[in-house]
């Protein structure tokens, strides 16, 4: 068999890439080592409207669970402020079905002409000077697939970086760790996805995003490094549950566990015949933990890229690098600020976020970012500007 | 003991509260973990380094029964 695609993982960073190269005529294959795409889900299923255009999905109602007007963050306290959804980030505004959302992008990429295998593991690649296809065990027995080029998009756990000689493994400070709820007979407050800092979530935060009016994703990340006993975020995710008065009662319907990278942008993500993509090429946003957005957008330009690549017959590094320049282009600056930002918060006291809370949500802050928020502790804070010098 | 406690090399998984989410595979820095979708292997790379255990959000990794840093009870 021979591709000039090979895409490991059918993720929402393998199906876009794989719409945007089969779309610009390249034969692409996506190989998913799980019997069902999007199942088990491994998400809190918070993501932006504004974004989705860029990557060419359609809004679908199948897909969306339920709406919210903006993010909530509330502080140690219970101080909270809110954001309109429009400015709150790639994560809020919408909260989706994520296993049906994923199949939908696979249906995209299937419509585009691209082939799927699900149950397929690949357990290594065919390396001839550059990566030349891949090595898989399906339900078939064991499958070799040889191709133009090799697209990692294999999520948190890729190995396929690692197999390729790009050196994608993380700092346990860069790895957060997450266990979710997903509860219902609760009351969350259904306008809003909440961001709980504090709260006995060390250099993380707790997340309650709304499903309905009586059932929530609740969940809690907290950085690996912080991490002792085993098991230990079960029992502080447990903890929390319990003191909050409205989630008293709630049954457990799902539970999900993760882990996401909190890492600065990573050195390399091409070489010859291979690329990585989404949270395998670590893209998740160090601040939200959210990735789904920069998985699609890097897709996107990944596709085009490998499009253009199967048409000349060259999947050089160098031809490949066109995608290394695209997605830092797009999302290098903001990756690595927030990325500065995290390594601030999670020093911080629980005072700190109190005080900083207190100002913000008295501000009317009309776009929310880093540097907005660096500008109004310089001015309401200014105790507080030397901890944050290095940032401003 | 647990019946669902299965030895894999320098480490043990218990495979009734595993996930399958691979935390742990992303986080190990030998790459020595592979998860065939919902079935852990440990190759012999492995530096018993611990990371998988404390990454682990549900705690189904430990050290093999009997080594000095085992959780297990
Ligand atoms: C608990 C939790 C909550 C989160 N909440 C949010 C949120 O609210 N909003 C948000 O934007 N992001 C969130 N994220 C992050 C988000 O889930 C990821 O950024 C996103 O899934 C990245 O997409 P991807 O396609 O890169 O990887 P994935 O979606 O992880 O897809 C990778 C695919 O590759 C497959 N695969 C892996 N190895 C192999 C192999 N060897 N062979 C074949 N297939 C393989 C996997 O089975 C998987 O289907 C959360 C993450 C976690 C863990
Ligand atoms: S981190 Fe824990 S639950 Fe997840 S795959 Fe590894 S052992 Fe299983
Ligand atoms: S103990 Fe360390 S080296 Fe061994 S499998 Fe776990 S994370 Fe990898």
């Amino acid at each position: 068999m021979h591709y000039d695609v090979v895409i490991v993982g059918a993720g929402p960073a393998g199906s876009i890439t794989a719409k945007y190269a089969a779309q610009g005529g390249a034969s692409v294959i996506m190989l998913e080592k799980r019997q069902e795409i999007g199942s088990p889900v491994r998400c809190g299923e918070g993501i932006a409207r504004e974004w989705i255009d860029e990557v060419g999905i359609k809004l679908d109602r199948k897909w969306i669970a339920h709406e919210v007007e903006g993010a909530k963050v509330v502080s140690p306290n219970g101080n909270s402020f809110c954001i309109n959804e429009r400015i709150a980030g790639d994560e809020v505004g919408t909260v989706i079905e994520r296993d049906l959302f994923d199949r939908a992008l696979v249906e995209d990429a299937v419509r585009a002409g691209a082939d799927v295998m699900v149950k397929t593991a690949v357990t290594g690649l065919i390396k001839d000077g550059g990566v030349k296809g891949v090595v898989a065990d399906s339900p078939r027995g064991r499958l070799e697939i040889s191709a133009g080029a090799v697209v990692g998009a294999d999520g948190f756990e890729s190995q396929v970086g690692c197999w390729g000689g790009i050196d994608t493994r993380l700092k346990p400070r860069d790895v957060t760790t997450c266990l979710q709820y997903r509860m219902t007979n609760i009351r969350p407050d259904p306008d809003y996805c909440e961001f709980i800092l504090g709260s006995g979530a060390p250099g993380g935060y707790v997340w309650v995003f709304p499903k309905s009016e009586e059932s929530a994703n609740v969940g809690m990340g907290m950085q690996l490094w912080k991490l002792k006993k085993k098991g230990e975020l079960r029992y502080w995710l447990d903890k929390y549950i319990e003191k909050d008065e409205r989630l008293k009662g709630g049954k457990i319907i799902e539970i999900v566990s993760g882990a996401v990278s909190t890492c600065a942008p990573i050195d390399k993500t091409v070489s010859d015949g291979l690329l990585l993509v989404g949270d395998a090429a670590r893209m998740v946003d160090p601040i939200t933990g959210g990735g789904i957005a920069n998985a699609c957008k890097a897709g996107r330009i990944a596709g085009e890229v490998l499009a253009e690549a199967a048409q000349a017959m060259d999947f050089s590094e160098e031809m490949l690098t066109k995608y290394e320049k695209g997605w830092r282009k797009r999302l290098e600056e903001a990756l690595f600020r927030n990325w500065m930002a995290k390594e601030k918060l999670v020093t911080l006291s629980d005072e700190t976020f109190d005080k900083i809370i207190e100002v913000l949500a008295r501000e009317n802050l009309d776009h929310l970012s880093v540097l907005n928020i660096l500008k109004v502790i310089q001015r309401e804070l200014p105790e507080l500007v030397e901890e944050f010098m290095d940032l401003i | 003991m647990v019946q669902s406690l299965r030895d894999v090399g320098k480490m043990t998984v218990d495979d009734m509260m595993c996930m399958h989410c691979g935390a742990c595979v992303g986080t190990c820095p030998e790459n020595a973990i592979f998860l065939n979708e919902v079935f852990i292997t440990i190759n012999e790379d492995c530096n018993q380094c611990g990371l998988c255990m404390r990454v682990c959000p549900v705690g189904a990794m430990d050290y093999p029964v009997g080594h000095k840093l085992s959780q297990l009870g």
